[in-house]
């Protein structure tokens, strides 16, 4: 009975996504030790640190997004315009507090226009955010004027320099993030709705589950940390640019899912968006090192996308025959 | 002997329109307490209208709802719910993503003591004791408390249903179809559960059409015609004159 049970949680350990995904991460780790010298060095994981720390910020957002059934593609634009409004209220001569808050506020405003559009208004969740993701990405060129903003305060550059013992600050608010919803999401009364929601609506509904506040508050959260990776970007680039934060979406997306999320809702954890994210970085920092071209990057990372999936259809496939 | 006691539901003068298409007409209901009840009818009978009334989906046009004796009025099926009216639906309103835990405690899964309280975290092993001994009570054998319920076959997943709404101590229970996904063993298997519902005090009200089923798990048949309730069949067992008298009534 007890080797039953052992072997049962040792099946369920292999078919869980994280376990699978820090094993294969340890796979190339070792792989790209023996590729490049200048791999497992320090500086080089602090790099890849940095690299995911916006990145690490909106999959918290973006995970409870996709848990709970919808999408959000304006991640990108509303990271670009917040950063966008961050440095023009720096430029009006508000000092850091006044000017994160702005841009905070401002993310909220964009998650809540989301939220009601889709969870009150009830568009589609893949219209509504392509919607706001071209008006919020014009709004940024407008506001930007096209040219990069780079009246930033050393002081609040200064941030992005700094480390706690050892891990880049940048890095820092990234963990915490993840941490906390990690464990909120996966064990939380209240956030685990979002794993109802997400799993059958109607259902959630007949449960007594306020699927309407749950979806709108998803919007909000997934802008406001937007509007984080924004304050952390223009902390780490001293500027913000009009393109700032393009193509965001589809590549935070894209670790989400590699990271056990489905797009029909109900599954995924922030852990595994999270290494999902570290798997596309890793990949990249690789091919960087040893001497391909950065135009090959998408292709890598497109095909890693597509064989996670895969690897879910044929798993499916199994259940289902 | 079920007619001598008060009715634990009972409906008076119900009417609703969807604009000019009458729905239900006058019809009055009543269900006793611990009575396994069919409610019949040809598609458009207004069969499902009840029952959403009864199940707190929409309000009737007209008349008067009263449980356990006293008149209520329910503005949603959450409050319905609350007073003791449970709907398992053809599709179990099952989260197929979902283990047996969260399927049983859907929407109200219970948070630790202490720090755990504070900050909403689950409480796994007490919900796991509680599962565990609702599915015993029931004679329910599931192997993985822990294993999403789409991977369970179509009987093992309404003993999940049912196994919900005996946790959460409803006194009534809609069954819309129940045996419609069902084979000949999983039908039987299911009259078997809900009898165990009877025994555990509960009232339900299955809403079914297949006539030799009725017969074989049913006390008494409701029959609807055209939005009118057109006659009452105290089913005495399985036998002719009872299924006669249904199919005369249904015609």
């Amino acid at each position: 009975m007890e080797t039953i049970k052992a072997r049962l949680s040792l099946q369920r350990l292999a078919h869980s996504r994280e376990v699978v995904l820090l094993i294969t991460l340890g796979v190339i780790a070792l792989a790209a030790s023996i590729l490049s010298p200048y791999f497992f060095n320090a500086m080089n994981f602090t790099n890849i640190l940095i690299a995911v720390s916006l990145d690490t910020v909106i999959i918290v957002g973006m995970t409870m997004v996709l848990v709970g059934g919808g999408i959000d593609l304006s991640v990108g634009s509303t990271l670009g315009f917040c950063a966008t409004i961050l440095a023009r209220s720096f430029g009006a001569g508000f000092g850091s507090p006044v000017a994160i808050v702005i841009a905070l506020v401002c993310g909220i405003a964009i998650g809540v226009i989301n939220g009601l559009l889709i969870a009150y208004v009830g568009i589609d969740p893949l219209i509504t955010t392509l919607g706001t993701m071209t008006i919020w990405r014009s709004a940024t060129y407008i506001t930007a004027g096209g040219n990069p903003l780079s009246d930033i305060p050393v002081s609040f550059k200064a941030f992005a320099q700094g480390n706690l013992l050892g891990i880049p600050n940048l890095f820092v608010i990234g963990l915490i993030s993840i941490v906390v919803f990690d464990i909120l999401l996966k064990s939380n009364t209240f956030f685990r709705k979002y794993y109802f929601v997400g799993g059958s609506e109607k259902s959630a509904f007949r449960a007594g589950i306020k699927v309407k506040w749950l979806k709108f508050l998803s919007y909000v959260i997934t802008a406001v940390c937007s509007a984080v990776a924004a304050v952390l970007l223009v902390s780490r680039m001293g500027s913000a640019f009009p393109h700032s934060g393009l193509g965001t979406e589809m590549r935070v997306i894209s670790a989400c899912v590699i990271g056990g999320c489905s797009v029909v809702g109900g599954k995924g954890t922030i852990l595994g968006s999270f290494l999902g994210v570290v798997l596309l970085a890793l990949i990249n920092n690789i091919l960087v090192l040893i001497g391909i071209k950065a135009e090959w990057q998408g292709v890598v990372s497109g095909m890693i996308l597509i064989l996670a999936v895969l690897s879910d259809a044929i798993m499916l496939r199994r259940e289902q025959w | 002997m079920v007619e001598q006691c008060n009715p634990i539901l009972e409906m008076k003068g119900i009417s609703k329109y969807f604009g000019h298409v009458v729905a239900l007409e006058q019809v009055d209901f009543e269900l006793f307490p611990n009575e396994i009840l069919a409610l019949l009818g040809d598609n458009g009978a207004g069969k499902s209208t009840l029952v959403k009334i009864i199940s707190g989906i929409y309000p009737p046009d007209s008349g008067t709802i009263r449980l356990y004796g006293k008149e209520v009025q329910f503005k949603s099926p959450d409050e319905a719910r609350r007073m003791g009216i449970e709907t398992i639906y053809q599709d179990l309103a099952l989260f197929d993503n979902l283990d047996v835990l969260a399927n049983i405690f859907a929407g109200k899964e219970v948070s630790k003591k202490g720090l755990g309280k504070l900050l909403g975290i689950i409480d796994k092993k007490y919900m796991y004791q509680e599962a565990e001994k609702t599915l015993t009570k029931l004679g329910i054998d599931i192997d993985s408390y822990y294993s999403p319920v789409k991977e369970f076959s179509g009987g093992q997943r309404q003993s999940i249903a049912i196994a919900k709404t005996i946790y959460w101590g409803h006194k009534i229970v809609i069954m819309d179809e129940p045996t419609a996904a069902l084979g000949v063993r999983e039908a039987n298997r299911l009259f078997d559960l809900i009898r165990d519902l009877k025994k555990q005090g509960v009232s339900v009200i299955l809403i079914m059409h297949n006539i030799e089923q009725v017969l074989q798990i049913a006390e008494r048949a409701i029959v609807l015609k055209r939005g009118r309730r057109v006659g009452t069949k105290v089913i005495t067992g399985y036998e002719d004159s009872c299924y006669d008298e249904i199919i005369r009534l249904l015609m």
